[in-house]
């Protein structure tokens, strides 16, 4: 589904991620784990289609399409989703009024009619209970106030309206207190299908308690230094990044 | 009548002068005179309106209009003021309100400037409030050549009120300036101003926003805000928030900004599938929006919301 070949990014002349090689086939759970400022952040933001200030080398297929050349929006309406770690506030918007925006944005490329206001208001609510979350949340401003969790739980929510085929989650599990990891979790769980695949970007292995990754990555210093399977997270949970390094 | 609004009582100004025969009749307890060029608008004791007034000027040529409002006490009113003129028309228009607000008199005052490309309009608005009234300002300058709003706000009594909304919007060589003074001469009196702009194009603004409070004026509580948008390079704004205040017992805050859209909001909505376009506007939308949810008659709400769904950034 995805696949990431020599991938190189620099900003002013700095590598963050250098010679960057992944391939994600549907139906798996990918995690790339990393200590602060290896570049796990650039990495997502690059895939959902950042591009100011970043000069970019390499190649990225999704869905055997050239990634690196389409806009946000239209990654977006391919299936690309980027949960953010640091989800914006927008006040003066609802959250309603942007999952229908984005859903009938991606519906508009795909030929099909806007969604009805009221089967809409059916489709979101059943979205947002299976995620166990209040149906008040629609309602208020997109973030604005919202406590950390909350926000994780919107992209959440966002990723569940949109059934992307790719997700990639930066730091979904931060800021987040046990009962909102549970029900992010669970969100997460639902979505995947053997159709869909997960790319998680984290710092900690107790989001992998509830979400089995097939393969973990370690990334250091803008590099993919080591591949595992879930063993990996939970060494590199005792034993820090500094062993990873040192083993390199 | 294109500009009636259905659901008010429209009063007609053709280049500055009453249009009788195309206004509608207004109920008993609200006057209407013409004194020395000087339109009369007097509203009974605790009178209450079952809609707004609506005064639509319609100017096409130079003209200067005056107008006294008085709403004696305990009374309330809408009123929404259009103002049109046509496409190339070179008009300049002058009008001079003073507005006097007896004790616990409420005034709900909607301006709305939807000007041709060559009209200016210079307003001056003077409003003396006395004891618990409360005036309610809300405008929203959204075409027109230059727009130049004096607006004076007299606090004379205790417990008095004013909120001072303005949105404004220009492109192409517009020019927006507004000059608000609000005087805070009696204790526990209130104002709260809060005035945003989207400057795109080669458009300039200007801001000039004063608060005076009285040495013996205690309790006051003042807030003074101007936020703006530049879209464009060329476009400039100038802001100038000032408090003067002679008086140890007050709550007084004042701010401005300049800035332009939130590159990092414009890729979160983009990477939710929006266009550029969209975001942008969805992101002006949100800028205005505590200024269209102050207005309370739907008709008028959806028109500026519609405008700036629809016109802005097109």
């Amino acid at each position: 589904m995805l696949e990431i070949k020599n991938l190189c990014v620099s900003i002013e002349n700095k590598e963050i991620l250098k010679n960057i090689n992944l391939k994600i086939r549907a139906g798996e759970v990918h995690v790339v784990m990393g200590p602060n400022g290896s570049g796990k952040s650039t990495l997502a933001s690059i895939l959902a289609g950042k591009t100011q200030g970043y000069d970019v080398t390499g190649d990225v297929f999704f869905k055997e399409k050239n990634l690196l050349m389409m806009s946000s929006e239209n990654r977006s309406h391919e299936g690309l989703f980027l949960g953010f770690q640091y989800p914006v506030e927008i006040p003066g918007v609802t959250n309603i009024y942007l999952l229908k925006a984005a859903l009938n944005a991606k519906r508009k490329t795909q030929g099909l009619p806007e969604v009805d206001a009221m089967d809409f208001l059916k489709l979101v609510k059943e979205k947002i209970r299976a995620i166990g979350m209040e149906t008040d949340f629609l309602s208020r401003a997109v973030n604005a106030g919202f406590s950390g969790g909350e926000k994780k739980q919107n992209e959440i929510l966002q990723m569940t309206v949109l059934e992307p085929n790719l997700a990639v989650l930066d730091e979904i599990d931060s800021g987040l207190d046990i009962d909102a990891l549970k029900r992010v979790s669970q969100g997460i769980t639902a979505f995947m299908r053997p159709d869909r695949a997960l790319l998680l970007i984290t710092h900690y292995q107790r989001l992998l308690d509830y979400v089995k990754p097939d393969y973990v990555h370690v990334l250091v210093n803008g590099q993919l230094v080591k591949s595992g399977d879930h063993r990996l997270a939970i060494d590199l949970e005792t034993k820090g990044y500094a062993w990873v390094s040192n083993e390199k | 009548m294109k500009n009636k609004l259905q659901a008010c009582y429209n009063l007609i100004f053709q280049n500055g002068v009453w249009d009788e025969a195309c206004s509608d009749k207004l109920p008993d307890t609200i006057s209407f005179d013409v004194v020395d060029k000087q339109y009369q608008i007097g509203v009974k004791e605790e009178a209450l309106f079952d809609k707004p007034l609506h005064f639509i000027f319609e100017n096409n040529q130079k003209k200067e209009i005056q107008f006294q409002i008085n709403l004696n006490a305990s009374s309330s009113l809408d009123l929404i003021e259009t103002h049109v003129s046509d496409q190339g028309c070179d008009t300049r228009c002058e009008i001079k309100s003073e507005i006097m607000l007896a004790s616990s008199a409420l005034l709900r005052h909607t301006r709305v400037l939807l000007l041709g490309e060559q009209s200016t309009l210079i307003s001056e608005i003077e409003v003396s409030q006395e004891e618990k009234s409360q005036y309610q300002s809300h405008d929203f300058f959204l075409k027109g050549l230059e727009n130049q709003t004096q607006l004076f706000v007299n606090l004379n009594a205790r417990q008095a009120r004013c909120d001072l909304s303005g949105l404004y919007y220009a492109k192409r060589k517009e020019v927006i300036k507004n000059n608000i003074t609000v005087k805070h001469y009696s204790k526990d009196t209130v104002s709260k101003t809060n005035y945003k702009g989207v400057l795109d194009q080669a458009a300039t603004g200007f801001f000039q926003g004063n608060i005076y409070v009285a040495a013996d004026a205690s309790g006051v509580d003042a807030a003074l805000k101007n936020k703006n948008i530049l879209l464009s390079r060329e476009a400039s704004m100038h802001t100038t928030p000032q408090l003067e205040i002679f008086s140890d017992d007050v709550r007084c805050t004042h701010g401005a900004t300049v800035g332009q859209l939130d590159e990092q909001a414009l890729f979160y909505l983009q990477s939710r599938g929006l266009t550029l376009m969209q975001a942008r506007q969805l992101l002006l939308m949100a800028f205005a929006q505590d200024c269209t949810a102050l207005l309370s008659f739907e008709p008028m709400k959806q028109k500026i919301e519609s405008f700036f769904s629809e016109q802005v950034y097109v």
